[in-house]
């Protein structure tokens, strides 16, 4: 009896995982971070490129409120592709403090938004963009769906244990991709506009994105 | 991990088996294979759940080889495979719960009754451990896929693989014996 079989397994069992081996070719987290910000940058250029630039944005292009957003949208995309490219490999954690902090960032920004209103707030503005049917909430989410699949599909090769956050963060960033884009495209400042059509539909959205990349992430390598 | 694992390089093991190195995967899996067992079964009281936990979480360790990072520690990745794949089991475990209504007698055709060797077909079948016998059941006699026998029974598809990969070594070992 083998040392193996004494345990409860079989050599058998061993020998067939010994003859299906591979050489593979190994992930490195900061190899994946690298290729997921280089593939935001060429997506958000690509979505700017596809959307325009809006006429009125490039006079706040380089006002304090417009570049604390802009800043605050960049870093939650890349913060969130690293926090999903990380909880993809086992053994690597995530506190719990950026599950939390990361998905209410949207929320905060809208509401120093709501407060600060840096464009002015009207809510004859929010009335109209309510019954044309939020198109930049319907542009943010159709933006977001194309980054948010590749994500998925790089993601499902990698070993993600916690599928339901991971999916999560994986939503949020391509969410913040898409709002960045949405930042520049749309020329509307008003500050209902921003925060309910913009900023707070990013948190919304992802919460209701991760259910489903956890089932989509459920059938990866990892979970099969 | 203690005694003589702390002699074993188990980075090092893990990294030539990203290389391919056969010799260096298979001490590498004899050598977490008894820390795996320990750990599982720790926590977990049926033997069989135990060794279909470790299997399939040395299945895992296989399929994501790759995602061992060079100059990382191997324990906190091993460990959390391992503990995943545990979770696994008892959420699935919980959620079949007493829904499961074990079959202890296989099914009888009438066709099949009338086979030479049947009966002694039926007596290899029986002996071996339920599990084992409840995939091939479900895979050769039933019929089903491996996805709906896998699901049916409420393990991974690759642990019931795995059953099934035994019972059928041990139905044709039996076969072969009694043909000399």
């Amino acid at each position: 009896m083998g040392q193996s079989e004494a345990n409860g397994l079989n050599d058998e069992f061993i020998d067939s995982l010994v003859e299906r081996l591979e050489p593979v070719r190994p992930v490195r987290l900061a190899t994946l971070c690298a290729c997921a910000l280089l593939l935001q940058t060429v997506f958000v250029a690509a979505a700017v490129a596809w959307v325009g630039v809006g006429s009125a944005v490039w006079a706040r292009f380089f006002q304090l409120p417009f570049l604390v957003c802009m800043s605050v949208l960049v870093a939650s995309a890349a913060a969130s592709a690293w926090l999903c490219a990380r909880q993809s490999i086992p053994g690597r954690y995530v506190g719990g403090f950026w599950k939390y902090f990361l998905p209410l960032l949207p929320l905060a920004l809208s509401a120093v938004l709501l407060i600060a209103a840096p464009w002015g707030a009207d809510t004859a503005q929010l009335t109209s963009y309510l019954s044309q049917g939020m198109p930049c909430t319907a542009m943010l989410a159709a933006i977001a769906l194309p980054a948010w699949l590749i994500s998925l599909a790089l993601l499902r090769t990698l070993a993600p244990l916690d599928t339901l956050s991971t999916g999560l963060f994986a939503s949020l960033s391509a969410l913040a991709q898409s709002a960045v884009v949405l930042q520049l495209a749309c020329s509307q400042g008003d500050a209902y506009h921003l925060a309910l059509g913009h900023y707070l539909p990013i948190t919304v959205l992802a919460l209701l994105a991760a259910g489903v990349s956890s089932a989509l992430l459920r059938g990866s390598k990892f979970k099969s | 991990m203690s005694g003589q694992n702390d002699a074993i390089d188990f980075a090092a093991l893990m990294q030539a088996t990203q290389a391919g190195d056969q010799d260096a995967y298979r001490r590498l899996l004899e050598a977490v294979q008894p820390m795996l067992h320990r750990y599982v079964r720790r926590r977990i009281s049926s033997p069989e759940a135990t060794e279909d936990i470790c299997q399939d979480a040395l299945l895992t360790v296989h399929r994501v080889r790759h995602t061992f990072e060079a100059g990382r520690p191997f324990e906190p990745w091993f460990y959390a495979i391992a503990r995943s794949r545990l979770i696994d089991h008892v959420r699935r475990a919980k959620r079949i719960g007493l829904h499961e209504v074990q079959s202890e007698t296989l099914p009888e055709t009438a066709s099949d009754q009338d086979l030479p060797g049947w009966d002694r077909f039926l007596e290899v079948l029986e002996a071996l451990p339920p599990a084992q016998r409840e995939a091939f059941s479900l895979l050769k006699i039933d019929g089903l896929s491996t996805a709906e026998a896998a699901e049916k029974v409420g393990v991974s598809v690759s642990a019931l693989k795995v059953r099934a990969h035994r019972a059928y070594k041990s139905v044709r070992r039996a076969v072969l014996e009694d043909g000399d």
